[in-house]
């Protein structure tokens, strides 16, 4: 059983939520969500976890199936079991082969860390 | 001004010695007060209710949880201040507030650490460690927001600080976050063995509602029903800890 961190919120397998969910720390999803959800930190959506709505947050990991938008203020990773039907939109994108994604990306202005990082280097 | 709530078990002859022990050592340090013994047909939060009025000012439990319990909504609407002196079992709450057993827990009180908590209410009663639920399907309300269901049996636990005695604080939830901590254990099905998941989720006003009335243990005394409140009252709890408690202070 995985433990619990200290403000953490944590949907696990075998539990579903109906209706708009926000938190204000972070929150890890393994179950079934169906409303949309929004955390003021970070969000991740596990392998065996479903949300049928709209995700926001600073930042995400999706490994699991996502129908809706998903806005994400900094760093979002769509790891290889990732499913998403929906808009992106996200500062940073990581896309790992082998996931799926069914929608636009969206990322904003002057968003290119490892450009930057590249310049620096020069 | 300390009074004194003696529960009806401490009384039997095999907590005698104990007693005695106990009473030397407050009266050498000079915490004398008015014992109340409690007994069946004895209203306790009347009587402490009346107590507080006159002038008590700490109210010290010698007993177990569910003693504290019987005198939480008395202690908590009069503001006095709560101390304890953990006898017989089971005693989750004085062990979370570092609080030891026998003649050392009168050296405590004397100490006079005070910290505010934060205490539970599940519909007219009011607790300080949790609330246990048998494992069955459940609803757990959060207002208009959302509701989160069990899509197979799984037992909910809410806490204020923990329901079993914890190893350790991390075992244990935040008294001082003004947010009770709701915990369903369900279990996933894994090639012949059943994995445990934990939902985790703080929440401050929220109901748990079963299909079938089920009995909840609050603080270890069984409550019976099928829709139970819950509310958050942040901080009106000042109870005596000592320097070895298991939270954090505020």
């Amino acid at each position: 059983m995985k433990g619990k961190v200290a403000g953490e919120t944590i949907i696990a397998e075998g539990v579903k939520v109906e209706g708009d969910f926000k938190s204000q720390g972070n929150v890890v999803i393994e179950g079934h969500v169906s409303g949309n959800v929004s955390a003021a930190g970070d969000i991740t959506i596990g392998e065996r976890a479903q949300i049928d709505a709209d995700v926001a947050a600073n930042s995400a990991v999706i490994s699991g199936t996502v129908q809706g938008n998903i806005r994400i203020e900094e760093r979002l990773e769509l790891t290889a079991t990732a499913n998403v039907a929906g808009d992106i939109e996200a500062r940073v994108l990581q896309i790992a082969a082998g996931s799926t994604l069914n929608g636009s990306v969206k990322m904003a202005a002057g968003a290119a860390p490892q450009k930057k990082a590249v310049e620096e280097e020069v | 001004m300390y009074c004194y709530i003696y529960d009806d078990f401490v009384q039997d002859r095999k907590h005698e010695k104990e007693l005695s022990a106990i009473e030397h050592r407050i009266t050498d340090l000079g915490l004398q007060g008015k014992i109340i013994r409690l007994a069946l047909f004895r209203d306790p939060e009347s009587m402490i209710r009346k107590e507080i009025e006159r002038g008590v000012k700490t109210v010290v439990v010698v007993g177990n949880d569910q003693t504290v319990h019987k005198i939480a909504n008395a202690v908590v609407d009069g503001g006095a201040v709560l101390g304890l002196i953990p006898v017989g079992t089971p005693n989750v709450f004085a062990r979370i507030l570092g609080i030891p057993k026998g003649v050392q827990a009168a050296d405590v009180l004397s100490r006079r650490i005070i910290e505010e908590m934060d205490v539970g209410r599940v519909n007219d009663h009011r607790f300080f460690t949790g609330v246990s639920f048998p494992s069955v399907k459940t609803v757990v309300r959060a207002g208009k927001a959302f509701d989160m269901v069990t899509m197979q049996q799984g037992a909910v636990q809410v806490k204020n600080l923990a329901i079993e005695p914890p190893k350790d604080a991390s075992e244990l939830s935040d008294p001082i976050d003004g947010a009770l901590d709701v915990e369903i254990t369900t279990y996933a099905h894994r090639l012949f063995r059943k994995v445990p998941n934990l939902t985790h989720i703080p929440l401050s006003t929220f109901d748990v509602i079963t299909k079938e009335p089920v009995t909840a243990h609050v603080d270890g005394v069984p409550v019976h029903g099928n829709e139970f409140h819950f509310e958050t009252e942040a901080g009106v709890l000042q109870v005596i800890v000592s320097r070895e408690r298991m939270f954090e202070q505020a």
